[in-house]
């Protein structure tokens, strides 16, 4: 579908884009990962030939950039760069007629009545844009991205400036897309969000990757660790019945302790306690969020971002 | 591609506001000759309708010439729709052809309105209304004001700015132009010099410069302003 491979891009002396490779498989929801400045914005850019690389090569649809069949693959694909791209003056169905046009699709065509009930601006879609919020800005620029059924979406920060209903509907949008025959690449700093959205994720800081690969495979299945609440009487006995069998155990706060559990199911853990004749009121294993993995990843000097996680 | 210029030109405020805008010009002094009342048979009845279409409809071109590309700029869709036609030559061409159907409407629109309006105020002034002459005139007019929009469509796609292709344009215009014309020897192959060379040559009036040199000497600034917003354009990326 696309791919990176050793890419470069440099703005003067600073590299955006560092020896960036990644690939995105079809018909996936993928995301885009990285710190402000870390060069999501600049992939996007080289990916839809607004930009140009200094070394490296990039694949759109089959297609490398300055190959013949480039800008139809670029004509393929649907984007949402950075700010929405939108004519201030004009209406949102009248934005949406413009771009339709470009494609050969008639400014009546049910298509955009379709594109508009699919961003929730079905009630709105006589309005100018001047007068329209952020977040509307925002779903009016993806219906442009998706109105002419692109084959690949590029979606920059698509659910910036929403609100939270409009943020569950603009995910839904995107998660709709691979049904509907599309692949979209998603960048956002909203890291909960991006979790619940998408397939696989793409991690870059300083224009490097640092991981690449499915959610559970970057974030994890499990830590190791179990958390387990037992009522305040017990706590002593618990905690001594966990020393005994040789685990770690710590106070994790708000009445819960944390077991060192060493890749022991629950399971074995409520057996244990069981025996000591102790019941917990709750027992979960502690799973690392998006965030956490992305803050150690991109945030700290621990790490060297030639490490690249998969 | 170029179904949603066309269709930019027909929803965007921006051409219907400028044509408007020359119309009242041209209506406003044609009202105030009017309320004037000059004695029966004096020349401004029709004068004065052609010389405000003159000025306002080179001005007009140039804002619209300017708009046509600058509106990508203004409104940060020229990424967007550089990935609906990543061929940038192509696109420019497109956007060329948009510019030139816009210009030649709204320079036909308004120097026609600007003709009528003479016509009805010779008949009132009772002064001689000379039609093909006036016609003339204003195909000069015509001819001026495409020159000047398209120069201000290569100005602003090499500044990548629609205030200040406006601004360059008038600039040139109003204050280098005239300057370079005061200058011996070379004068008169300046861009505002060489244009209304070509103008005087239709309406035939005294001309500073040969058709064929005024022509030549036109088109070399007009293509060499566009080339090289051209190149600037698909050599350089767009950020």
């Amino acid at each position: 579908m696309l791919s990176f491979d050793s890419v470069t891009k440099s703005y003067g002396s600073r590299n955006a884009v560092d020896q960036l490779s990644f690939r995105v498989p079809e018909r996936s929801v993928i995301g885009l990962l990285g710190p402000n400045g870390a060069g999501k914005s600049t992939a996007m850019k080289l990916l839809l030939g607004l930009v140009s690389s200094n070394s490296g090569e990039i694949q759109l649809l089959g297609s490398t950039p300055g190959s013949p069949g480039f800008a139809e693959a670029v004509r393929r694909t649907g984007s949402h760069i950075e700010a929405p791209a939108l004519y201030e003056r004009a209406t949102a169905r009248q934005n949406l007629a413009i771009h339709a046009a470009s494609f050969g699709i008639d400014r009546h065509d049910p298509q955009i009545d379709a594109t508009l009930e699919t961003v929730g601006l079905s009630s709105r879609s006589s309005d100018k844009v001047k007068g329209f919020s952020l977040g509307m800005r925002q779903r009016l620029s993806l219906g442009i991205a998706i109105l002419p059924e692109p084959e690949l979406v590029v979606l920059d920060e698509p659910t910036n400036g929403l609100d939270p209903s409009g943020v569950v509907e603009i995910r839904e949008v995107i998660r709709s897309l691979p049904a509907r025959g599309m692949t979209a690449l998603v960048s956002s700093h909203v890291l909960g969000e991006i979790e619940k959205t998408v397939d696989e994720v793409v991690i870059i800081r300083d224009g490097r990757l640092v991981a690449e690969g499915p959610l559970d495979s970057i974030v994890g299945s499990g830590s190791g660790r179990l958390l387990l609440r037992v009522p305040d009487l017990h706590r002593d006995a618990a905690l001594s019945a966990i020393a005994a069998e040789g685990l770690a155990a710590s106070d994790a706060g708000e009445g819960l302790i944390r077991v060192e559990a060493g890749g022991k199911p629950g399971s074995s853990l409520a057996e244990l306690l069981a025996r000591a004749g102790i019941y917990p009121d709750e027992l979960w294993s502690e799973r690392p969020d998006l965030e956490n993995v992305f803050l150690q990843l991109t945030g700290g000097a621990a790490g060297s971002s030639s490490d690249v996680a998969r | 591609m170029l179904r949603a210029e066309l269709l930019k030109i027909r929803s965007l405020p921006t051409p219907r506001n400028t044509t408007l805008i020359v119309l009242a010009t041209i209506l406003i002094a044609s009202v105030v000759v009017l309320i004037v009342s000059p004695e029966q048979g004096n020349e401004a009845y029709s004068r004065v309708p052609e010389a405000a279409s003159n000025i306002t409809v080179t001005i007009g071109a140039m804002v619209l010439g300017a708009w046509m590309i600058g509106l990508e700029f203004a409104s940060k869709t020229i990424r967007l729709v550089a990935t609906v036609q990543p061929n940038r030559l192509r696109f420019v061409f497109i956007k060329l052809v948009a510019a030139k159907l816009l210009l030649i409407t709204f320079a036909v629109l308004c120097l026609s309105f600007a003709f009528a309006a003479a016509a009805l105020l010779s008949n009132i002034g009772n002064t001689t209304f000379d039609g093909g002459q006036v016609f003339k005139q204003m195909l000069g007019t015509l001819v001026i004001a495409l020159l000047w929009g398209i120069f201000a469509f290569g100005l602003t796609l090499l500044l990548r700015s629609y205030t200040g292709g406006i601004v360059g344009t008038l600039v040139l215009a109003l204050g280098l132009d005239p300057i370079l014309q005061i200058i011996p020897s070379v004068g008169k192959y300046s861009f505002g010099s060489a244009s209304e060379s070509i103008s005087n040559w239709i309406s035939g009036d005294p001309t500073s410069l040969g058709i064929w040199i005024a022509l030549l000497a036109s088109l070399a600034w007009v293509l060499a302003i566009n080339a090289l917003g051209c190149l600037r354009f698909v050599a350089r990326d767009l950020k």
